[in-house]
């Protein structure tokens, strides 16, 4: 039993098809970014952070706006988290504010147990996000300085390309879905980082295999090559990614409010990661070495001519004859 | 059973016992997100007199431990971080954060002022008057009450404090004396007589609760350079309690589906990769325990995906296995060639994860760090789970000759 093992899908085929969904990818991703924007936290923003569970389950958002408009805070961002817990937002809440708040939800709700509180300073905020940054690129490059140790430069570039994708995906499922970005997307954004290649090193890894072990003879063609490896690691790269999504997403449904964005963002990394390593990396490590392949693939073909002609004057000389082609078949 | 196959299986099995009891005997370390607590970063503020140098923090450090030591709290965290800042972290704290933040971040300069005739009243700000004596003249500070039964501070002055405090009492009877506490009055008391021995009494409006807190911060002293609270964080006790019910249903059920997701797929294999499964959460809680390592949120949920990923190397080798097998080979043979040509890749996509928990453990703070630790630790198990323990629960098998039917790798 196993994925795709015998099947004749080719993959590098349709590299034009992939490359196009991922450069629409990232550009949609890009223009949102611009346009639509993340919705910074105050990790990175600075600011308040009040989070209440009430005395009974709301409906809507609605009530407590009500509440926090007597206190005049009618842009305050308001989160509903379980069915009677809140979260609210704002730039800076005095403890005064604050205490007259929590007593008013108290009066309109029957309880309002203040369960988490945080103020970041704008510095911080500011500083955190550079962090990000810094630790985000930071991260490719020890990938990129890696995969070129352990393989081979283009390797490596096509592996990072399909990690931006990917980082450019997680971006986009947080700016589609306006999710909170806060310091745990860091963690989301390295930990994709870190898996994607690991799908991709071991696809690579089975390139580098075949490519070694192939017969001097072969007639396979190194997209063909590239195919046949990506069918070869298929099931592993659908398992691994499987056996991960079921973890993380039970995280999701059952971790509580506090880590449902995060397990989020990895769900969607950890899938994207999966899916770049088999249609973007490997298909561009294939774009990338058409030009040296196909300068080498004349240089084979003239050893088989070669090989051929010189068959063919012993054949001419009346002994049987053995067609080098006959193991063009293996696939 | 060979005598060098034997000798690995039982140390597995000692490792694993040896977690186990690690684990149950040592509770996890939790982070503030867990079980609850006030988290705080205070920035030291230059001053037109002091610049802020690690020396000046280092003083400031040492004056917040002491206050901190005054909350009679079980291990908190005072942490200096960069060249101007302080982290203090107050697990189980359950009270308004605030008032951690008045006795932690005050600067509680006192100052004892000469005003003359006149008289200041209490709450006004006091910054022209000359200063006669400071808490740094201090010996010790302790809670006391007047002749009314109100609380008061009560102040001894060391030997130099003393005999300054005892010769301007002399000089200065009939006339006031202000009392400051960073700079606002808090008691402007009239001289009636010389004060001799060095001991006074700050008389305000305090209650008990905030004479206590003077006089600890009066023990403690004051700080060289004030300070700024630049981040705040406080979790209830009940959300740390909900949040760490919510993980380990989640850890649970998630091992679970890995395992049967496991089992149906690679039927026998699938079944050693389980038992490595539950060697590798055994051994990675033992080793959190072990190492002190505290367990945040995202650091569960890298423990719960870990469980997912830790079958990753697992899957590669079986995956390599049914290859061999398909090309004709013995079952033993297959699972030698399987096991050896996994290796590689194995390694290499185990350190790419390994990479970005280094980058994230350098850059990152708190639950993010946490979650660094436990993809680290939980790859480097994982590592060793995946490969030795399955290896060598497949070397007994087949030395038990239990294994000869490839149907059981499910081809």
């Amino acid at each position: 039993m196993g994925y795709f093992e015998n099947s004749k899908i080719n993959i590098i085929k349709y590299t034009p098809l992939w490359i196009g969904i991922t450069t629409f990818v990232i550009i949609l991703s890009v223009l949102l970014l611009f346009t639509r924007g993340l919705n910074w936290g105050i990790d990175f923003t600075g600011g308040t952070l009040l989070e209440y569970r009430l005395g009974r389950p709301i409906d809507n958002v609605g009530e407590v706006r009500d509440v926090l408009k007597e206190f005049h805070l009618e842009k305050t961002l308001i989160q509903k988290t379980e069915s009677n817990g809140i979260i609210i937002r704002e730039k800076e809440l005095s403890n005064a504010t604050r205490d007259a708040i929590t007593k008013r939800l108290t009066q309109t709700f029957g309880k309002a147990e203040l369960v988490r509180q945080e103020f970041i300073g704008p510095v911080i905020g500011a500083e955190l996000k550079r962090a990000a940054i810094v630790a985000t690129i930071l991260g490719l490059l020890a990938q990129v300085i890696y995969i070129t140790i352990r393989f081979k430069l283009d390797m490596a570039i096509a592996a990072d390309i399909a990690l931006l994708h990917d980082i450019f995906i997680v971006i986009l499922a947080f700016t589609l879905t306006q999710k909170e970005v806060n310091t745990p997307f860091i963690a989301i954004l390295l930990t994709v980082v870190g898996y994607s290649i690991n799908d991709t090193v071991v696809i690579f890894d089975r390139i580098r295999e075949n490519l070694k072990l192939k017969p001097k003879d072969s007639q396979e063609t190194f997209p063909q090559l590239v195919n046949r490896s990506l069918l070869e690691t298929m099931t592993r790269s659908i398992n691994t990614v499987l056996t991960t999504i079921i973890a993380i997403l039970v995280v999701y449904f059952l971790g509580g409010s506090a880590i449902r964005d995060f397990a989020f963002g990895l769900t969607v990394g950890i899938a994207t990661g999966g899916y770049s390593s088999i249609f973007i990396a490997a298909p561009i490590l294939v774009l990338m070495r058409k030009k040296g392949w196909a300068q080498e693939k004349v240089k084979r073909e003239e050893v088989v001519k070669e090989t051929v002609s010189t068959t063919a004057s012993r054949s001419t000389a009346g002994k049987g004859s053995t067609q080098p082609s006959s193991k063009r078949k293996r696939r | 059973m060979r005598t060098n196959l034997s000798l690995k299986l039982v140390g597995i099995i000692l490792l694993v016992a040896l977690c186990v009891w690690g684990f149950f005997r040592q509770s996890l370390k939790l982070g503030l997100d867990l079980q609850g607590g006030v988290h705080l970063v205070f920035e030291a503020q230059d001053t037109p007199q002091v610049q802020v140098t690690g020396d000046t923090l280092n003083r400031v450090q040492a004056i917040i431990d002491s206050r901190v030591n005054q909350l009679g709290i079980t291990e908190p965290v005072i942490q200096r971080e960069g060249e101007r800042r302080l982290l203090v972290e107050l697990p189980g704290y359950q009270q308004d954060p605030q008032s951690a933040i008045d006795l932690i971040g005050k600067t509680a300069l006192l100052e004892f002022k000469n005003t003359g005739t006149k008289y200041v009243e209490e709450g006004t700000k006091l910054t022209d008057a000359p200063t006669i004596l400071t808490g740094a003249d201090l010996k010790d500070a302790k809670v006391g009450y007047d002749q009314f039964g109100k609380p008061v501070v009560d102040v001894e002055f060391n030997s130099k404090g003393a005999k300054i405090f005892a010769e301007f009492t002399r000089n200065n009877i009939g006339k006031y004396l202000a009392i400051t506490l960073d700079g606002v009055v808090i008691s402007c008391p009239v001289i009636r007589s010389e004060i001799p021995d060095g001991k006074g009494q700050i008389e305000g409006n305090f209650t008990l609760a905030s004479a206590t807190q003077l006089a600890a911060l009066l023990r403690a002293g004051a700080l060289p350079v004030p300070l700024k609270l630049i981040e705040m964080s406080r979790v209830g006790p009940s959300l740390g309690r909900d949040t760490i019910n919510a993980s380990i249903k989640a850890a649970i059920i998630a091992s679970i589906l890995v395992m049967l997701f496991m089992v149906v797929y690679y039927r026998l294999p699938g079944l050693i990769a389980d038992v490595a499964l539950i060697s590798y959460i055994a051994i990675l809680l033992g080793l959190v325990s072990f190492l002190k390592a505290t367990l945040t949120l995202p650091g569960i949920a890298a423990l719960i995906m870990s469980v997912g990923m830790a079958v990753d190397a697992n899957v590669i080798i079986f995956e390599r296995i049914k290859e061999e097998l398909k090309k004709g080979k013995t079952v033993m043979a297959g699972v030698e060639a399987g096991f050896k040509r996994a290796y590689a890749p194995v390694f290499d996509s185990q350190i790419t994860t390994l990479l970005a928990a280094a980058v994230l453990f350098y850059f990152g703070t708190g639950p993010v760090r946490g979650f660094a630790v436990m993809l680290a630790l939980g790859t480097i198990v994982s590592l060793f789970t995946a490969i030795t323990v399955t290896y060598t629960i497949f070397q007994v098998i087949r030395e038990l000759n239990l294994m000869k039917d490839p149907k059981i790798f499910g081809i």
